[in-house]
């Protein structure tokens, strides 16, 4: 069941209306139970992992928390407790989502070596956001481990933190001491939460229906047609980059949205990562909860940026690498993920360079002059969209080998297409291009907002009634007539489901 | 005791402002698709006749007559008043399918005291030509209905019923279906010409040659004037569809249940159309079976015996499925003989089979029939001639035909010199005349001639 789908605009009331008519001290038990079944329309199976990784990562958590036993002995049994979970769950993750790479690359070995054997590639089906409450998971898991919170008692409130409808199957990965603690203090109906809700998901619809999907049918075209050079590559690229923001965050704000009108506050993932300065800045707005998730639990216990320049490169690379390999088993996410480390490694560099031959007292006076600071604000900030943008063709073209196809094809250029109507045949007319602009102008302006620090959900409250009627019309009606849906397009699933 | 006042003030000033809003945005939500729908919503003028037409004799209606375009075509409502002296009405719609039958029954049961059901059924929906009940042509015909049937449980139920989930928005909201058209000007400014038309305002369809009469039926003056007919099925196609039968039960048990009599009966088409499926027995036996197991009455009329209707001549005819205004008054009268007696009684009126029926009634030519693209065998010597061309006859051997064909750019070709062959191809971008020329092989003297357009 799709948030874009026809079945989720029934559930989910249905859901809201009767968890709000329940008593409160049972509700949690039907958000558990529509969330089990919400993930279960995907398959019956897949919801039996989760109960799997459920039981196990909540008996690790009580066995974690327990304060008796031996000094010396329970510190190295709670220390195996941990690894024993933690390599539980990693098995588990791995299997689904890397066997079968992993037999491709024996297979090309052994081929290589002219064993003339091979292996059996299985039928292993992944399932649907696996990676993100594995995460979760082990996240909890090592909150506890840490003393950072204490181990839920109630299985079924911990089950419920783990299989939260909203945010299971793409994320935002919630912390225990965010949500957990949420679960446990279930708010009543609330109409101001109920308004802002509802404008995070027809934004996040909007994001996701108007724009993504959109876009997708320009970036499909290209980069499914190897006739497609220069220009046409740079252009669909760029979408593609507005694209994997907008389905993505999409997603993520319509979570936060269902997740606010049932009274649970969830991290917001995305903080327009568009307008970052430096690639660094890029990854504390893009997908926050992800990035925080391997600051914590894995760059910082690798020594983080505490032990020499070198280690830290070393494990800025390692980290970026891991986190591509999360988002999908090929050679191709890895690079995207080295590709990222390595941006910001040179960064570095570069502003410590900058530092010697001391050009920052140079740079300051000249920041003092508005003109300058923004001429080298935009600087940053092309230069930045360019980098990851130059990184989303590995990302997208799955496969280093068409990676660097495109890339080498994108030296034809060709400016011509820009004015002589070729880029209407790519699947999507004039019309609906032009729409396709004004989305990303307005998405882009709604961004600026929030990078300048203003809540934009709580500035659109501030409005007049009738005024805030008016812009969530315009909203609902531009995704019933630009929308990507029904009839005429297949409802596209969200990109991040498949990590 | 003040303070306590205020509370309570407060608090219902809240409660009133949500209740406001939330009224706003509902209104303010109709309004907006009101005028989408106004602009952009290609209505289908027939079907809102009809149904106006229903709504306005609600409460009334005695019999009602479900089915595709030959009931609003070959049943004259008005004839029936008068014969039976209760109020019928025609509830059909182009290619009606037995699901939309189901929900359409619905709905005329839930606001009259409907007595008798008369279901009429078309082979071709039947059969599935517009694929099955899931598919994007089949439930687009569906929404001809739901768009004017008034909010209701049963109008929920119909497009629940009738539309997978990702046709709901397009089910509900019309306009959603042209936004492709969104920005076209003359789209926009052809639907609002069309909607401030008088007829529009007054729910009147004339164009000349047919108009909406009362009772859901139409009136036409046209007349069947080319004898060709391009087939739409083939002698594998010719059976109930899983959906069909599963909806045309539930429609028998439906009125069974409710104590509502049913009569299942299948409109006359002009010949060359049953002829052109090679295989009509098939359909009607399928049919006959289900209504023998119900114990239900099932007419075909298209076996009827020629001395009881003579109604297979073009004059009666509006095209080659549809009887025209001549041909439905001739064919309501005898519909009411037939269905006013009993059940055994009328078996008189029938042949058991089709193929009984071309074997008994005279030696005749209706026309031609041509085949599907990729359904002809390719003449090896002439690989331009695709398309197969068969003289629609009720006989195999006993008429030998003499063809010519008369091309617009050309001269004029013997194709074939008597001989009991009914087939030969042509190719498909010619046009011109062909004329058929037929003779009995036991009267060789004797000899009738048509000629068809092709």
């Amino acid at each position: 069941m799709l948030f874009n789908s026809v079945e989720f605009l029934f559930f989910f009331p249905i859901v809201t209306i009767l968890y709000f008519i329940l008593p409160k001290k049972i509700r949690y038990i039907w958000l558990l139970f529509c969330s089990y079944y919400f993930y279960m329309s995907w398959g019956k199976k897949q919801g039996f992992l989760l109960l799997g990784v459920t039981i196990v990562t909540y008996l690790s958590g009580r066995l974690l928390d327990r304060p008796d036993g031996g000094e010396i002995g329970r510190l190295k049994l709670r220390r195996l407790c941990l690894w024993v979970t933690i390599v539980l769950n990693f098995l588990l993750l791995g299997y689904f989502k890397y066997l079968n790479y992993v037999v491709v690359i024996a297979n090309r070995v052994l081929n290589a070596w002219h064993t003339g054997r091979t292996i059996s590639i299985a039928e292993v089906i992944l399932p649907i956001g696996i990676s993100f409450y594995i995460f979760q998971a082990i996240g909890y898991v090592i909150d506890v481990y840490r003393g950072d919170i204490y181990a839920e008692k109630n299985f079924l409130k911990y089950a419920l933190f783990i299989s939260f409808f909203p945010q299971l199957v793409a994320g935002p990965i919630e912390r225990s001491k965010n949500l957990l603690v949420q679960m446990g203090k279930q708010k009543g109906f609330s109409f101001e939460n109920l308004q802002r809700g509802l404008v995070l998901m027809l934004w996040g619809y909007f994001m996701k229906m108007v724009i993504a999907d959109r876009a997708a049918i320009i970036v499909d075209t290209v980069y499914g047609n190897w006739s497609y050079n220069g220009l046409y590559i740079v252009i669909a690229t760029f979408l593609f980059a507005v694209q994997i923001y907008c389905d993505f965050a999409g997603y993520s704000t319509i979570a936060r949205g269902a997740a606010l009108i049932l009274g649970f506050t969830l991290t917001d993932n995305f903080n327009a990562p568009y307008f970052s300065k430096s690639v660094r800045e890029f990854w504390r707005r893009w997908h926050i909860s992800l990035t925080g998730w391997f600051r914590d639990y894995l760059y910082i216990p690798l020594g983080g940026n505490r032990k020499g320049k070198a280690r830290t490169a070393c494990n800025l690379l390692a980290v970026f690498a891991v986190s591509g390999l999360w988002h999908g088993a090929a050679m191709a996410y890895v690079v995207w993920g080295i590709l990222n480390g390595a941006y910001q490694i040179m960064g570095s560099v570069i502003s410590d360079l900058f530092r010697k031959i001391k050009v920052a007292a140079l740079k300051e006076k000249a920041m003092q002059q508005k003109r300058c600071e923004f001429g080298i604000n935009l600087l940053k900030r092309t230069g930045t969209f360019l980098l990851i943008c130059f990184s989303w063709v590995f990302f997208r073209a799955g496969y280093i080998k068409n990676s660097l196809i495109l890339i080498k094809n994108m030296a034809h250029f060709n400016w011509t297409i820009l004015f002589d109507h070729s880029l209407y045949s790519l699947g999507v007319n004039r019309d609906y291009f032009r729409i396709l602009c004004y989305a990303v102008i307005l998405l882009f302006m709604v961004d600026y907002k929030k990078y300048t620090g203003v809540n934009v959900v709580e500035k659109f409250m501030e409005l007049n009634w009738w005024v805030r009627l008016t812009l969530e019309m315009f909203l609902l009606f531009a995704i019933l007539l630009y929308g990507c849906y029904g009839e005429l397009y297949d409802t596209t699933q969200f990109i991040y489901f498949q990590f | 005791m003040i303070r306590h006042s205020l509370f309570i003030f407060n608090f219902s000033k809240k409660k009133c402002k949500a209740v406001f809003l939330i009224l706003a945005v509902v209104i303010l939500f109709l309004t907006l698709v009101k005028a989408l729908n106004y602009l952009y919503w290609q209505e289908d003028v027939w079907c809102r006749n009809l149904w106006h037409n229903f709504y306005g004799q609600a409460k009334n209606i005695d019999y009602i007559y479900l089915g595709s375009s030959h009931i609003y075509n070959d049943i004259n409502p008005e004839i029936l008043d008068e014969k039976n002296g209760k109020n019928n009405f025609n509830l059909s719609s182009p290619y009606q399918r037995v699901i939309e039958s189901y929900y359409c029954l619905k709905e005329a049961d839930r606001r009259n005291k409907i007595e008798k059901v008369y279901l009429e059924l078309y082979y071709v929906p039947s059969t599935g030509a517009l694929g099955n009940y899931q598919d994007k042509s089949s439930i687009q015909n569906s929404w001809r209905n739901t768009d004017y049937m008034k909010p209701s449980f049963c109008k929920i139920e119909a497009i629940f019923g009738m539309n997978p989930l990702r046709y709901y928005p397009e089910a509900v909201f019309p306009f959603i279906r042209y936004r492709e058209q969104l920005e076209e000007g003359d789209w926009i400014k052809g639907r609002v010409d069309e909607k401030s038309s008088e007829n529009y305002k007054n729910y009147i369809y004339n164009d000349g040659t047919t108009e909406y009469r009362d009772k859901g039926y139409y009136y036409t003056t046209r007349e069947l004037t080319n004898l060709l007919f391009a087939r739409d099925r083939i002698p594998g196609e010719m059976s109930l569809t899983e959906d069909a039968e599963k909806y045309l039960r539930k429609i028998i048990e439906y009125c069974q249940e409710k104590d509502i009599s049913i009569t299942l009966f299948s409109s006359p088409i002009y010949e060359i159309q049953p002829l052109s499926t090679e295989n009509y027995d098939s359909y009607a036996n399928g049919v006959k079976e289900i209504a023998a197991e119900y114990g239900v009455a099932y007419y075909d009329f298209n076996l009827v015996k020629e001395e009881y209707l003579s109604v297979q001549y073009p004059e009666y005819y509006m095209d080659v499925g549809h009887l025209n205004g001549k041909g439905a008054e001739l064919f309501t009268y005898f519909f009411h003989q037939v269905v006013s007696s009993e059940w055994k009684e009328n078996k008189k009126y029938f042949y058991n089979s089709y193929s009984e029926k071309l074997e008994k009634s005279k030696e005749r030519v209706y026309g031609l029939y041509s085949y599907g693209a990729g359904e002809t065998e390719l003449e090896p010597d002439d690989p331009d001639k695709t398309q197969r061309m068969v003289i629609a006859s009720n006989r195999d051997k006993e008429l030998e035909y003499q063809v010519f064909m008369m091309p617009d750019e050309g001269e004029t070709v013997l194709l074939q010199n008597y001989s009991t062959n009914k087939q030969f191809n042509i190719s498909p971008q010619e046009h011109g005349i062909c004329k058929i020329v037929w003779r009995s092989t036991g009267d060789k003297e004797k000899t009738k001639s048509m000629e068809v357009r092709y």
